[in-house]
């Protein structure tokens, strides 16, 4: 008997320990908030988990020292029957409804804070593709990868071409659904220069696990570089440099679904007139190399199944060809 | 009612054959007490499909870019695990078992109307299968168990697995309502002499609430999923931008179902745990009329809070703050019930008992996954963790470590009811360790990942974001639960052959059930007991000491 409940002791101690052991798997940053909206998130998220995690302390505690106290003995009559105590009953529904009346209190403060937009905040308008992200800036379209000036708040306008998906940079903002037919707005105010990873968290269909994307905080001149640089045609130079990758550009249809200012205007797919300016290809899927974009080409499916890019039948020589002239379209 | 102190012992009846095994005899059944067993097989059935399909999903993520699972498969299994849990595990099983119980914890012969009954099991089980016959039709739905349109239109989902969806929920659903009218009438009709509604079993009230829940709930879905169908089979526009259609406002009608059903799988449970914890502590429950009067507030509430689904879909702010409102209110009707139940074992004298394990646990496990939901209710936070594993933690921690611990709980007490033999406490204590091991392992890291980004519905996840130990963690975990869920087949295998025979009332316990034989004749009760008290079997033993002296205490 003895050794049974040491065996009990033991097995709820491997319990307990689970939870540092989690803990301690994955060192625990949570959301560490890099902008305004997100701090002030974050704070919230650790009042709220210190009120929980007390009352959690203290329930587990009672439960655990009632397990303990009031273990029957073999043969123990029942006790005496207690059948309710009306104070007592008030007092666990109040308690609680206070705890939560200034949890509301402190909720409501912090939406204020986190969706103020300025006036003069930058506009960006965010349009969710299957699987894939659209940004259109004034003057400039660009995919995938969101670049944000440093120190000046941005108002995302957040848009949908087919199905629902949602933005969602954890250690910038919280998260916002794309609806499509109904526009939603979002704000941001960078602090830091740096990447930042986010994902589609809308389950939207197969490669809802591949719609990823990657927010580049710049310094205030370096955003203003790339943003006229992304405005900007392709160069007759690199045209001309690249006339037989051209060619298959057109005879392969590739601009049937995605655009080339001055070649084609596709608008199903990413826009690649600046293609080779970005880190990654495929909504996150692969590096932005030449030899990955040339593989990417010839079979797309292979690295993002079911994605709608279909497979081309070009040989090595003609993919890398046509891989090397996005690649030079920056 | 002059011999109100000792009317029970003789109640068992007289006569208690073997009732007819033959194939014939169950399909032509309309015993509640058969259609009962009849349910919870079929819910154990799914519970094993839609675990094997966890283990799937897990194999898959285990490890980042892993290839076990293409994304077209995985999305399908995500989708059948949660739509067969959800539909055909916890509600058979949930259904099941207050179909054999609740007609005799209030000394009925049967429910209300036994044909209606036999026609709620075979349209649930024939749902169950319709849905798995789109594996043979070209493909399971993938779309995820809440389906958001318009990923659910035909130009993004042109197979006809949608259509399987849509139709089997609206098959279990007419299930769901004929059992909810014919739970309500027997409970307003068919009570015993003496039981009035201040005599109920807890777990009898939580029926009363739930069956009024999904006869509210479960036409919404209906009316959504008939919208959906008409959307895809006739081009009608509801849910479709391009022809003036609101993709939102499936998320509206889908959660104004969907968090009534989080309840109607919760209450049951609730009434499980507070018919259990009381035996095993060998006291009445604490607080009778707080603990009904909280389950009533719950079934009000939980009309008021759908939208909290909905935090980041773009509604306006006032709206986010009255739902975060309406969802910290649950929370205390909630806490009540778990304040009461730790009342009720405080001065006890606790038998450790598998049942009891069971429902210590569930208090424990269902106070995380409740405490985290209030996490969500706040507005910021919810923008941050909500589509993400957070998400996943908190539901299982509500659905698992809440309502399945709960009806394991419920299995191990009745059991010897229902065939006449006592589950092996050996086995049982070796499930329920196994379980609340692998549950925790499982599901606690979840809440790190979610935290650190990774979103829910994923069929994989990049090597540079660092998630692959916790996954793996995770993976071991949930194995760890499918090792504990064969351990706890084998045993009910096992008992039902060399099982220790029950006896009438092995758990000494007070409600009605107890006072028939092990397993109940098919009338029930030989003659209709005459209640006197909430604990009908306590008066019989304590004559000196009965409970309705105690009524107006609470």
């Amino acid at each position: 008997m003895r050794r049974r409940r040491l065996a009990g002791f033991a097995a709820a101690l491997v319990v307990l320990a689970c939870w540092p052991a989690a803990a301690l798997a994955a060192p625990f940053w949570p959301v560490s908030g890099q902008t305004l909206q997100a701090r002030s998130i974050s704070w919230l998220f650790w009042l709220v988990m210190a009120i929980a995690g007390l009352f959690l302390l203290v329930v587990l505690g009672t439960l655990l020292y009632v397990i303990v106290a009031f273990r029957g003995r073999e043969g123990q009559p029942d006790p005496r029957p207690v059948y309710g105590h009306l104070r007592l009953e008030m007092w666990w529904a109040g308690i609680p409804f206070a705890i939560l009346v200034a949890v509301f209190i402190f909720t409501v403060r912090e939406v204020g804070v986190e969706t103020a937009i300025a006036p003069d905040a930058l506009p960006i308008t965010l349009i969710g593709h299957q699987w894939w992200w659209e940004f259109q800036y004034p003057g400039a379209v660009s995919a995938n990868e969101l670049h944000v000036p440093v120190g000046r708040q941005v108002r995302l306008q957040l848009l949908s071409a087919d199905v629902v998906h949602n933005f969602w940079v954890p250690e910038l903002a919280g998260k916002e659904q794309m609806v499509p037919g109904q526009t939603n707005l979002w704000t941001f105010t960078p602090e830091q220069p740096g990447r930042y990873d986010g994902a589609c968290a809308e389950y939207c269909g197969t490669q809802h696990g591949w719609m990823r994307l990657t927010v580049f905080a710049d310094a205030p001149a370096d955003f203003d570089r790339w943003l006229a640089g992304q405005g900007q045609p392709v160069s007759q130079q690199v045209l001309s440099q690249h006339q037989d990758a051209l060619r298959l550009y057109t005879a392969n249809a590739c601009g049937a679904c995605h655009a080339i200012s001055g070649v084609s205007n596709g608008k199903a797919a990413p826009d690649l007139t600046h293609l080779g300016s970005r880190s990654t290809i495929g909504a996150g899927v692969l590096q932005n190399t030449p030899d990955n974009l040339a593989a990417w080409i010839q079979d797309a499916q292979q690295f993002k199944p079911g994605s709608y890019m279909p497979k081309f039948r070009l040989s090595d020589a003609d993919a890398r060809q046509l891989a090397a002239f996005l690649e030079d379209l920056r | 009612m002059a011999s109100v102190a000792r009317p029970l012992p003789g109640y068992a009846g007289v006569g208690v054959g073997p009732p007819g095994a033959g194939l014939l005899t169950w399909v032509s059944t309309v015993d509640h007490k058969r259609i009962g067993i009849m349910y919870v097989a079929t819910g154990l059935v799914f519970f094993a499909v839609g675990g094997i399909e966890s283990l799937l999903m897990r194999s898959q993520l285990a490890q980042p870019d892993a290839q076990v699972l293409s994304p077209q498969v995985y999305n399908q299994v995500f989708t059948l695990h949660g739509v067969t849990m959800i539909f055909f595990a916890v509600m058979p099983l949930l259904f099941g078992l207050a179909n054999y119980l609740l007609p005799l914890m209030i000394g009925a012969r049967d429910v209300a109307f036994p044909r209606l009954n036999a026609f709620s099991y075979w349209i649930l089980a024939a749902s169950g299968l319709f849905l798995y016959y789109s594996l043979l039709s070209g493909g399971a739905p993938d779309v995820g168990w809440y389906a958001y349109a318009p990923l659910t239109e035909h130009p993004f989902s042109p197979t006809n697995a949608v259509d399987f969806y849509a139709l089997a929920l609206i098959l279990s659903g007419a299930g769901t309502v004929a059992t909810s009218i014919n739970f309500v009438v027997t409970v307003v009709h068919h009570r015993a002499p003496g039981m009035s509604y201040n005599r109920l079993p807890v777990f009898v009230w939580m029926m009363l609430v739930t069956s009024a829940l999904s006869l509210l709930a479960l036409p919404t879905l209906t009316a959504s999923l008939i919208m959906l169908l008409v959307d895809r089979l006739l081009s009608g526009h509801f849910y479709d931008p391009l022809g003036g259609g609101l993709p939102i406002m499936w998320q509206h009608l889908f959660w104004i179902f969907g968090h009534p059903e989080v309840y109607i799988l919760a209450l049951p449970a609730f009434g499980f745990i507070s018919e259990i914890v009381p035996v095993f502590s060998r006291k009445p429950i604490f607080g009778y009329s707080f603990v009904v009067a909280s389950g009533i507030a719950i079934g009000f509430l939980s009309f008021g809070v759908w939208a909290h689904h909905m935090f980041a879909s773009g509604m306006p702010i006032i709206a986010d703050m009255a739902f975060s409102a309406s969802t910290m209110a649950i929370a205390i009707p909630t806490g009540v019930k778990i304040f009461t139940w730790l009342a009720t074992a405080y001065g006890g004298a606790i038998r450790f008992r598998t049942p009891m394990l069971f429902a210590l646990g569930f208090i424990a496990m269902f106070l995380i996954g409740g405490l985290s939901g209030v996490t969500l209710a706040v507005v910021p936070i919810d923008w941050q963790v909500n589509g993400s594993y957070y998400l996943v933690a908190h539901l299982h921690y509500v659905a698992v470590g809440g309502v399945a611990f709960a009806i394991f709980a419920a299995w191990y007490y009745w059991f010897p009811k229902m065939s006449g033999r006592m589950m092996s406490e050996r086995w049982g204590k070796a499930h329920f360790w196994l379980f609340l091991i692998g549950f925790n392992l499982t599901f606690l890291p979840m809440h790190l990942l979610g935290i650190e980004g990774m979103p829910r519905r994923v069929y994989t996840y990049p090597a540079f974001e660092g998630w692959g130990d916790l996954n793996l963690l995770i993976t071991i975990g949930a194995f760890i639960m499918g090792l504990a869920v064969v351990v706890f087949v084998g045993n009910v295998l096992w008992s039902l052959r060399f099982g220790r025979p029950a006896g009438d009332n092995p758990w000494e316990a007070w409600t009605l059930e107890w006072a028939t034989s092990s397993p109940p004749p098919s009338y029930n009760f030989a003659s209709i007991p005459t209640v006197t008290s909430r604990r009908p079997l306590w008066d019989v033993a304590h004559p000196e000491a009965p409970d309705w002296e105690h009524e107006r205490e609470l």
